[in-house]
């Protein structure tokens, strides 16, 4: 997550999960899960072997699938677009709506309840986070968001001022320019 | 919701939930598995539990979810179509593209758990016809009311010879 080009003409954006936690997210499980079919191949267990080893990349596929997404997000003050781009792994989606209709970027904040010790009261929440574009030209606002997994730390808080900064001076060149 | 086709002569859009697919899909893929295995080993209940699952899920990923959804206008035909395709065939929905004034997006929060839920509405004069898609992106909604609008707006100045003509 982080902003790549930050000019009064242009605002560009990119989020994506670091390729190195992905690798660390998926790799584990491939090497796991990769062993252990294998240790059953040498046993003779052919069909649990297919099974297990089926399952496993199917797990780690649609891992890699859904962490590898990155959306690139323009603001153009010159065109008056703001442009978004969204890649996966099988195909290319680009959007494009026009600036004057988007009012500000704000951040949806999920908590997921997880247990870390025995009886109720030893449950945390862990916060996640994701980037929302919102725009005012319909009744009510839309919210856009940016991605389709949640993250959690500063990052997307961190460009949800970015966004809003940009589009105050912008909101304030265009006024002092009428 | 992508933009598959904008001419002057036509407008197409067709929806397709990529992620809803995949994800679903590698779950049927795991649960076929299973059911192979539990077949292979003589397993019984595997097999039946297998089978149920598997057919629960499939059902849901074909009827609900594996579906293309376009939405075509054409100026040559006058015909504003709504497809839906699915592995079992092809369903549409027809109307005259001069009822069609407007697009817009309308977001209704569910009330069993409050999520929101945009949808694109046409607008056939007073008419709004909401379009049930499975699970859009908000940002193709706007931009796919945005792409109608513009389009029925370079629309106009062409009807005014006609509406003259008439006369």
């Amino acid at each position: 997550m982080n902003v790549v080009k930050n000019t009064p003409e242009e605002l560009e954006i990119l989020i994506e999960i670091p390729r190195f936690i992905v690798l660390f997210m998926t790799a584990p499980i491939a090497l796991a899960g990769g062993l252990f079919t294998l240790a059953l191949l040498l046993g003779g267990e052919f069909v649990n072997a297919l099974t297990t080893g089926a399952v496993i990349a199917g797990l780690v596929f649609g891992g890699r699938y859904f962490l590898t997404q990155r959306t690139r997000l323009w603001l153009d003050a010159r065109e008056g677009t703001v442009r978004i781009l969204r890649t996966t792994m099988f195909e290319e989606k680009r959007q494009q709506l026009p600036l004057e209709h988007l009012d500000s970027a704000s951040v949806a904040v999920s908590r997921r309840h997880e247990r870390s010790g025995s009886g109720s009261s030893g449950s945390t929440s862990r916060p996640t986070s994701t980037l929302h574009l919102l725009f005012t030209n319909t009744r009510p606002a839309t919210e856009v968001p940016l991605t389709g997994w949640a993250v959690s730390g500063g990052g997307a808080g961190m460009l949800a001022n970015a966004i809003n900064d940009w589009l105050r001076a912008h909101h304030e060149r265009a006024e002092g320019g009428d | 919701m992508n933009i598959t086709g904008l001419s002057p002569e036509r407008l197409e859009f067709e929806h397709r939930p990529m992620n809803w697919i995949v994800g679903l899909g590698i779950v049927c893929a795991a649960l076929l598995l299973f059911l192979l295995k539990a077949l292979i080993d003589g397993a019984l209940p595997g097999v039946a539990i297998a089978s149920l699952m598997l057919l629960a899920i499939a059902w849901v990923w074909l009827t609900q979810i594996f579906l293309t959804v376009r939405l075509s206008a054409d100026r040559g035909t006058g015909i504003l179509r709504i497809t839906t395709i699915s592995l079992f065939g092809e369903t549409f929905r027809e109307r005259p593209l001069d009822d069609l004034t407007g697009a817009e997006v309308d977001t209704r929060y569910r009330e069993s758990d409050s999520s929101a839920e945009p949808t694109l509405v046409l607008r056939f004069g007073s008419e709004r016809h909401p379009i049930q898609l499975f699970k859009p992106d908000p940002a193709d909604l706007l931009q796919a009311a945005e792409a109608i609008k513009g389009w029925l707006n370079q629309h106009q100045p062409g009807t005014e010879p006609a509406g003259e003509a008439l006369e």
